[in-house]
C-alpha cells in the first residue's frame, strides 16, 4: 500500500470558498466589483488554505453585535467543523484500509516464510554437499512453483501442498471428518493448554519490576476435541502433561498443584482418539495435521491407526503393523542425501501424517498418538494469599523475628498411601463427620553423633538428609532470614569436618544402623544445589556405597534431624504432621467441611515454609511456656495449636525392628513409605542425642523395642497412636490411642535374638502411665481403641441391647499369641447412623505387656473394594453397557473380596455387601481396559492363604479386629 | 501497621475470589486475599492436532507432471535423481514392475526424454532394460560402462534440465482406483563443469 496524502481539507475548503464567491458574484453589479470579489477570494484561498476559514467578527464594546456579521461567522464555523468531520471520516477509513492492507501483507508474508522455509530445506541439502560444482534441485511439493502446467500433457498429477505429496489425479475426493464426531478422548494427560503462561510482560515503575502474565488458556484453552474434525486449519486441540521439579513447585507450597504430573524425561504422553463417522464409509486415506506449540519438540509419534465398522473390533490400517510408532515432524524436514536415499518407513511418515491404505469400510477410526519428549515451558500457578493487616499499637511487636521454632509443611507425600496425621490432641470434624480415622507412624531419624554446640547465632537450622541408592539429598532449612553463606557455615559447623568434600563443604556423615549391612557412604560430588530464598538451601549429592550390603535392603536411608543452634539445645521438636482427607475419612462418612486439628506440633523434616510458628518470648530462661502457634488455615485444615514443653529424661527413641527382608524386597515402596514418615522430636535439655527408628515386623505386627540402657524411659509424650498401618498394606489400619506411654526394658534377649533384631538387646514392655507427674499437658491417661462396627437396620432390630452390653468389659487380646495384654472392651457405646463404636479406656492403669502388636488388631466388619476380575475390551459400547448392567445387578448383593493381597501370609476374607461401584478406564498399551471396583461393607474372617492368588482382586480393608461388635472372635 | 501473609488453598477462599480477577479482594476489616500467579519453570509433554481428515479418494489410472526447467549458471556435467516414493504393497503382484509405477524422465531440449532411475531403484528384471541412474552430458569419457550410465550429447553447453514424472496404477487388482503411488519428494543432483564451456 503506497503512502499517500489522503487529506481532503484543501479540496473542501476550495469548494466552500467557491460557493461563497459564487454567492457574492451573483449580487455583483459592476466589473470592478466582480474583480474585487475574485481577488479577495483568491487572496483568502492562498492565505488561509489548510487553516480555519472562519472570519472573526468580534463584537464591539458598547453596542450589540450585528446580526448579519454574527450569523455569517456562525455559518463559517459550521463550514469549518464540516471540513474537520469529513477529514476525520477520511482518516478513519484510511486506518481501516491500512489495517486490512497490513493483514493481507501479513498473510502474504507468512506464505512467503513457508516458501522460504521450503527453500531452506534445499539449502540444507546443498550445504551437505562438499563439492562446489554440485547442485540439488529439490521438490517436496509444498508449492506448485516448479510445475510447468503448460507443457504437461495428459492427466495432471495431483499435488497436495498441505500434505506435501504427489499422487495420481484424484477423481473423487471426500473428507468424511466434518460429518463425524469425536467419540473418545482418553490418555494419560489432560486436554487443553491449562497452566501454561503466556504473554509475559515486564515493566519497571519506580524501581519496582512488575511482571504481568496470563494463562494461555485465558484466550483459548484448545481443549475442545471437535477442533480435530472441523476441517479448519485455524483451530486445534491440545493434549498435555505438565509438571515441574519439586523445587520449582515448592513455590506453590502444596496448594492446588495436583495437576502436575509426569517426569521430565522417560515419560510418554499418549492420547487415544476415536472418531465416529456418520455411517460406515469406504476410506483409504488419513491425513493427520499436527499443531506444534511454540518451543515444542516439533514432532509426535503416531503409535497406531486402526479402523472398525462396529466400534468393537478394530484392525490396523496396515494389516502387517499393529503398532506403527512413526514420527510425524515439523514440515519441512532438513533433507539430507542419506534420508533421500533410503525409502524407509520412518521417512515415509516423516512429514505431516499421510497414511494411504487399502480401501476399508469403517465407521470408527482410532488414532493413538504418543509424545515421548517434553519441552521446557513456563507454567503458572494461581495462588491465594490471605493478608491480615495488624495494628502494631494494639499488638506490639515482639522479639521473635529470628526465632523460628517450627515450620509446617503439610502436604501429601510422594506415595499415595502416605497420608498420615500426627496429632497431640484430637481431630474434630465439623459437619456430619462423627469420628475420624487417621494414621500415625513415627519414623526413623537420627542425630546420633551430632554435637550441637551452642553458638552465638540465635537462629536455628533444621536440616534433612535423605539417602538413597542413587544419591543423597540434603536439605538445609535455615531460618527465614538466613543467607546462603550463613546456611553453609551452619551446615559446616553442624556436620563437622570429616564428611568427604562436597563442593567445598565438609562435614561428618553419620551412617544409620539400618538392617544387617550398615552402609558406608562416600560422597562423590554435588549434583544439584538449590537455594530457596527465605526457605532453605538444598544440596543433592551423589554418593556411592562401599562395603557389603544387600541390594534392595539398604536402599532407603534417611537422615532427618534438626539442630537448635541458638538457645538451649534441642529444645524444640517438629513432628511429622501430614494430613490426608482420604484417611481422615471414615468408611461411611467421608469428612466434609472444615477439619480442625488442635495442638499440632509436628512437622516433617522437609521444611517448606507454609507457616512459621513463632513462639512468644522464646529464650533460654523461659523454657517452653505454652506458646500459641500462629493461627493457620491450611488446605481446609485449621490448626490451633500450642508449643508445649516435654519434660523428663529422654534419650533414645523407639525402634520397630523390621525383620523380614523378603517382605521389603517385595514391597520396597512400602519400605520407603516408612522412611518418609519422619518426625523430629523436641527433647529435653538433658537429652544430648537420641535415635528414633520405627521399623515393622510384618509377620508379628508391630513391636516396640527400645535400644537403650536399662532404666531409661522413653516417652511418646502426648502422642497418640491412633492408627497404625500395616507394612504390607497401608490401608489396613488399626486404631489405638495411646497416651503417656512409658516403655521399659524388662529383660535382655539372648545373643541370637539380638542379632535377629539387629542390635535390639532386650525384651521390652510398654506401660501406659499417667498422672500429672509425668507429662502434665497430656491430659487423659488413656489407652483407647476406637471400635467400629456396622449394623444393618435388621441387625439393630435383631440385636438386643443387652447383647451389645454383653460385649462390655470383655478383653481383647491384642495379639493372637498374647493373652496377657488385654484391652477392655468399651463400657459405653454410641450409635451414629448405622455405625456403632465405643472407646476402650484404661484410665490411670497400666497395661502390662501391651505390645505394639495391637496395631495389627483387626476390627471387623470391614470395608472392602474388589476389582472386577479381568479386563474387557474397550470401544465396545455394548460390552460396556453389559458391564454397567452387571454392576447394577450386583449392587446390594454379597461378594467375597476382603482378601488382603498385600499380606498373603495373613489373609483375611469375608463377604461384603456391595453398595457402590466405580468403573475405571485405564489405557493399556493401545487399548483401553476397564477395572470395575465394587465397594461395600462386610465382615472379616481369617482364611488360609490361597497359593493360587493371582492379584486380580484388590481388597482394601480398613479396620480389622479380633472381635466383632458382638464380641465374636473373628481372628484366631 | 504490619501485615501477616499466609497462603491458602483455592478451596478456602470465597467463590467470588476464586472466580474473580487477579489482585486484591477485600474479605473483611483489615483482611484481604491476594490472588496472583506464581511462575514455575517446568516441562510439558504436548500433542497438538489441527485436523484429522478421514478421506475417500479415487485416482486416475495415469497422471504426469513436467517441471519447469531447472537452470544452472555453469554447464551440466551429469544428472542423477533421488526420490522418496511410496508404492502400495498391493502393487507388488508383479515385482518386475515395481520400478515402473512412478517413472522419471529428464530432458535438456524439451524434445527428447530420457528415462532415469532414482538412485534407490535396483534392476528387478535382468531381461529388461534398466534406465540409467546417472546421465553424463557432453561427456568424452569413454572409460565408464555405458550400460550403466546414460550419455546425452548436445550441440553446446547444457544449462537447463526438466524432469517429467509419470505415475500409474494397476487396473487388475481389487478396488484398483483407490490406490495410488505417492511421491513425497525428489531431488535432482546436478554436477556442473568447472568452466563455462562444458
Amino acid at each position: 500500500m503506497d503512502t499517500k496524502n489522503i487529506s481532503a481539507i484543501v479540496q473542501m475548503q476550495t469548494r466552500i470558498l467557491e460557493d461563497r464567491m459564487r454567492s457574492e458574484l451573483e449580487n455583483a453589479t459592476t466589473p470592478e466589483e466582480i474583480m474585487s470579489i475574485k481577488n479577495r477570494y483568491a487572496k483568502k484561498f492562498f492565505m488561509s488554505v489548510g487553516k480555519p476559514l472562519t472570519e472573526l467578527f468580534p463584537a464591539e464594546a458598547g453596542h450589540m453585535p450585528y446580526a448579519e456579521s454574527h450569523n455569517a461567522m456562525a455559518y463559517q464555523i459550521v463550514d469549518d467543523i464540516d471540513v474537520l468531520y469529513r477529514e476525520t471520516e477520511l482518516l478513519g477509513d484510511y486506518i481501516v484500509e491500512s489495517f486490512n492492507y497490513n493483514q493481507n501483507e501479513k498473510t502474504k508474508l507468512k506464505n512467503k516464510i513457508v516458501y522460504l522455509s521450503s527453500l531452506a530445506s534445499n539449502f540444507n541439502l546443498v550445504a551437505n554437499e562438499f563439492q562446489g560444482n554440485v547442485v540439488y534441485f529439490n521438490e517436496s511439493f509444498n508449492s506448485y512453483n516448479n510445475i510447468d502446467t503448460e507443457i504437461s500433457t495428459g492427466s495432471p498429477i495431483n499435488i497436495s501442498t498441505s500434505e506435501g505429496v504427489a499422487t495420481l489425479e484424484r477423481t473423487v475426493a471426500i473428507n468424511h471428518s466434518p460429518q463425524g464426531k469425536i467419540k473418545i478422548i482418553a490418555g494419560n494427560g489432560d486436554a487443553g493448554n491449562y497452566h501454561i503462561i503466556d504473554k509475559m510482560q515486564t515493566s519497571t515503575e519506580g524501581g519496582i519490576i512488575s511482571i504481568t502474565a496470563k494463562y494461555a488458556s485465558d484466550d483459548s484453552p484448545h481443549d475442545d476435541p471437535s477442533a480435530i474434525i472441523d476441517g479448519r486449519p485455524d483451530t486445534w486441540f491440545e493434549y498435555q502433561m505438565v509438571n515441574a521439579s519439586d523445587a520449582a513447585k515448592a513455590v506453590a507450597r502444596g496448594y492446588d498443584i495436583d495437576w502436575a504430573k509426569g517426569k521430565q524425561r522417560g515419560e510418554r504422553l499418549r492420547i487415544k482418539i476415536v472418531i465416529e463417522l456418520d455411517s460406515v464409509r469406504d476410506i483409504n486415506w488419513i491425513y493427520i495435521n499436527p499443531y506444534y506449540p511454540k518451543n515444542s519438540t516439533g514432532k509426535i509419534h503416531i503409535y497406531s491407526l486402526s479402523t472398525s465398522r462396529d466400534g468393537i473390533e478394530y484392525k490396523p490400517i496396515n494389516s502387517e503393523e499393529i503398532v506403527m510408532d512413526n514420527q510425524v515432524s515439523v514440515t519441512p524436514q532438513s533433507y539430507t542425501k542419506d534420508t533421500l536415499l533410503v525409502d524407509d518407513k520412518q521417512r515415509k511418515y516423516n512429514q505431516q501424517g499421510v497414511f494411504s491404505f487399502p480401501l476399508t469400510k469403517a465407521k470408527f477410526i482410532e488414532v493413538v498418538i504418543d509424545q515421548p519428549e517434553s519441552y521446557e515451558e513456563t507454567l503458572g500457578h494461581t495462588y491465594y494469599e490471605k493478608v491480615v493487616v495488624k495494628d502494631d499499637v494494639i499488638q506490639p511487636a515482639k522479639k521473635v523475628q529470628d526465632e523460628v521454632a517450627a515450620v509446617f509443611n503439610i502436604k501429601p507425600l510422594r506415595n499415595a498411601m502416605r497420608h498420615i496425621v500426627t496429632l497431640e490432641q484430637n481431630l474434630s470434624f465439623e459437619g456430619q463427620q462423627q469420628y475420624v480415622e487417621y494414621n500415625w507412624l513415627a519414623h526413623s531419624w537420627t542425630l546420633k553423633g551430632y554435637d550441637f554446640e551452642p553458638t552465638t547465632v540465635r537462629k536455628r537450622v533444621v536440616f534433612y538428609k535423605n539417602a538413597r541408592d542413587d544419591g543423597f539429598e540434603f536439605i538445609m532449612c535455615p531460618a527465614e532470614s538466613y543467607t546462603k553463606d550463613q546456611a553453609v557455615a551452619k551446615w559446616q559447623s553442624m556436620i563437622g569436618t570429616t564428611l568427604n568434600e562436597i563442593d567445598g563443604y565438609k562435614g561428618e556423615f553419620v551412617a544409620t544402623e539400618w538392617g544387617a549391612s550398615p552402609p558406608d557412604y562416600k560422597f562423590n560430588s554435588i549434583m544439584e544445589t538449590h537455594i530457596y530464598p527465605g526457605r532453605g538451601y538444598k544440596m543433592d549429592a551423589e554418593a556411592e556405597r562401599e562395603g557389603n550390603y544387600t541390594i534392595g535392603y539398604n536402599t532407603y536411608i534417611k537422615y532427618v534431624g534438626y539442630a537448635d543452634v541458638g538457645g538451649s539445645k534441642a529444645e524444640y521438636r517438629a513432628v511429622t504432621c501430614l494430613v490426608d482427607q482420604h484417611h481422615l475419612a471414615s468408611v461411611m462418612n467421608p469428612p466434609k467441611g472444615r477439619i480442625t486439628i488442635d495442638n499440632p506440633r509436628f512437622d516433617r523434616g522437609r521444611i517448606l515454609v507454609d507457616a512459621i510458628i513463632i513462639p512468644n518470648g522464646l529464650n533460654d530462661e523461659d523454657k517452653f511456656p505454652e506458646k500459641t502457634f500462629a493461627h493457620i488455615v491450611y488446605n481446609g485444615i485449621e490448626f490451633k495449636g500450642e508449643v508445649r514443653r516435654i519434660d523428663g529424661p529422654y534419650t533414645y527413641g523407639i525402634e520397630i525392628p523390621y525383620t523380614d527382608s523378603n517382605k521389603y524386597e517385595k514391597h520396597p515402596e512400602e519400605f520407603e513409605f516408612y522412611n518418609e514418615l519422619n518426625h523430629v522430636f523436641k527433647t529435653s535439655e538433658e537429652a544430648e542425642q537420641w535415635v528414633n527408628t520405627f521399623r515393622s515386623a510384618p509377620k508379628n505386627g508391630y513391636t516396640v523395642r527400645m535400644p537403650a540402657e536399662k532404666g531409661n524411659y522413653y516417652s511418646f509424650e502426648g502422642m497418640k497412636l491412633d492408627t497404625a498401618v500395616s507394612i504390607n498394606n497401608p490401608n489396613i489400619v488399626a486404631k489405638m490411642n495411646v497416651s503417656n506411654i512409658l516403655i521399659e526394658r524388662i529383660a535382655d534377649l539372648p545373643l541370637e535374638e539380638q542379632e535377629k533384631y539387629n542390635g535390639m538387646d532386650g525384651e521390652w514392655r510398654v506401660k501406659f502411665i499417667g498422672g500429672p507427674n509425668t507429662i502434665p499437658m497430656l491430659g487423659q491417661n488413656t489407652v483407647s481403641a476406637t471400635y467400629v462396627g456396622v449394623l444393618s437396620s435388621e441387625k439393630i432390630a435383631g440385636v438386643p441391647e443387652d447383647r451389645v452390653a454383653n460385649a462390655h468389659g470383655k478383653s481383647i487380646a491384642v495379639e493372637a499369641n498374647s493373652s496377657t495384654n488385654p484391652l477392655t472392651l468399651p463400657q459405653t457405646y454410641t450409635f451414629e447412623d448405622d455405625l456403632y463404636h465405643g472407646i476402650l479406656e484404661l484410665d490411670e492403669s497400666f497395661v502390662d505387656g501391651v505390645h505394639m502388636n495391637v496395631l495389627d488388631t483387626k476390627v471387623g466388619p470391614a470395608y472392602a473394594e474388589r476389582v472386577y476380575p479381568g479386563t474387557v475390551d474397550e470401544e465396545n459400547e455394548n460390552n460396556r453397557d453389559e458391564i454397567v448392567a452387571m454392576c447394577e445387578s450386583i449392587i446390594g448383593t454379597q461378594m467375597d473380596g476382603l482378601e488382603d493381597p498385600y499380606d498373603p501370609d495373613n489373609p483375611y476374607s469375608g463377604m461384603f455387601t456391595v453398595n457402590e461401584y466405580i468403573i475405571e478406564e485405564i489405557l493399556v498399551g493401545d487399548y483401553l481396559s476397564f477395572n470395575v471396583i465394587f465397594r461395600g461393607i462386610g465382615e472379616l474372617s481369617k482364611v488360609e492363604y490361597v497359593p493360587s492368588y493371582t492379584g486380580r482382586y484388590k481388597g482394601y480393608v480398613y479396620l480389622k479386629a479380633l472381635y466383632d461388635i458382638n464380641g465374636k472372635e473373628v481372628r484366631k | 501497621m504490619s501485615e501477616s501473609r499466609i497462603r491458602v488453598a483455592s478451596t478456602d477462599v470465597p467463590e467470588s475470589v476464586a472466580n474473580g480477577a487477579y489482585g486484591k479482594h477485600q474479605i473483611g476489616d483489615n483482611q484481604y486475599i491476594l490472588k496472583g500467579i506464581d511462575f514455575i519453570n517446568g516441562w510439558r509433554y504436548a500433542i497438538g492436532l489441527k485436523n484429522i481428515d478421514i478421506c475417500t479418494y479415487t485416482f486416475a489410472e495415469k497422471s504426469e507432471f513436467i517441471t519447469k526447467p531447472f537452470t544452472t549458471r555453469k554447464p551440466i556435467k551429469s544428472i542423477s535423481l533421488f526420490a522418496n516414493e511410496v508404492i502400495p504393497v498391493e502393487f507388488a503382484s508383479d515385482i518386475t514392475k515395481a520400478n515402473d509405477w512412478i517413472q522419471y524422465y529428464i530432458s535438456i531440449d524439451d524434445i527428447n526424454w530420457h528415462r532415469i532411475s532414482p538412485m534407490h531403484h535396483q534392476q528387478l528384471d535382468p531381461n529388461a532394460e534398466f534406465p540409467p541412474k546417472i546421465y553424463h552430458i557432453n561427456s568424452n569419457d569413454t572409460t565408464q560402462d555405458r550400460s550403466m550410465y546414460g550419455y546425452i550429447q548436445a550441440n553446446g553447453p547444457v544449462t537447463a534440465v526438466r524432469l517429467k514424472v509419470i505415475m500409474q496404477r494397476p487396473t487388475d487388482i481389487e478396488n484398483a482406483d483407490s490406490f495410488t503411488p505417492i511421491l513425497e519428494e525428489y531431488s535432482l543432483r546436478v554436477v556442473l563443469y568447472d568452466d563455462l564451456l562444458g
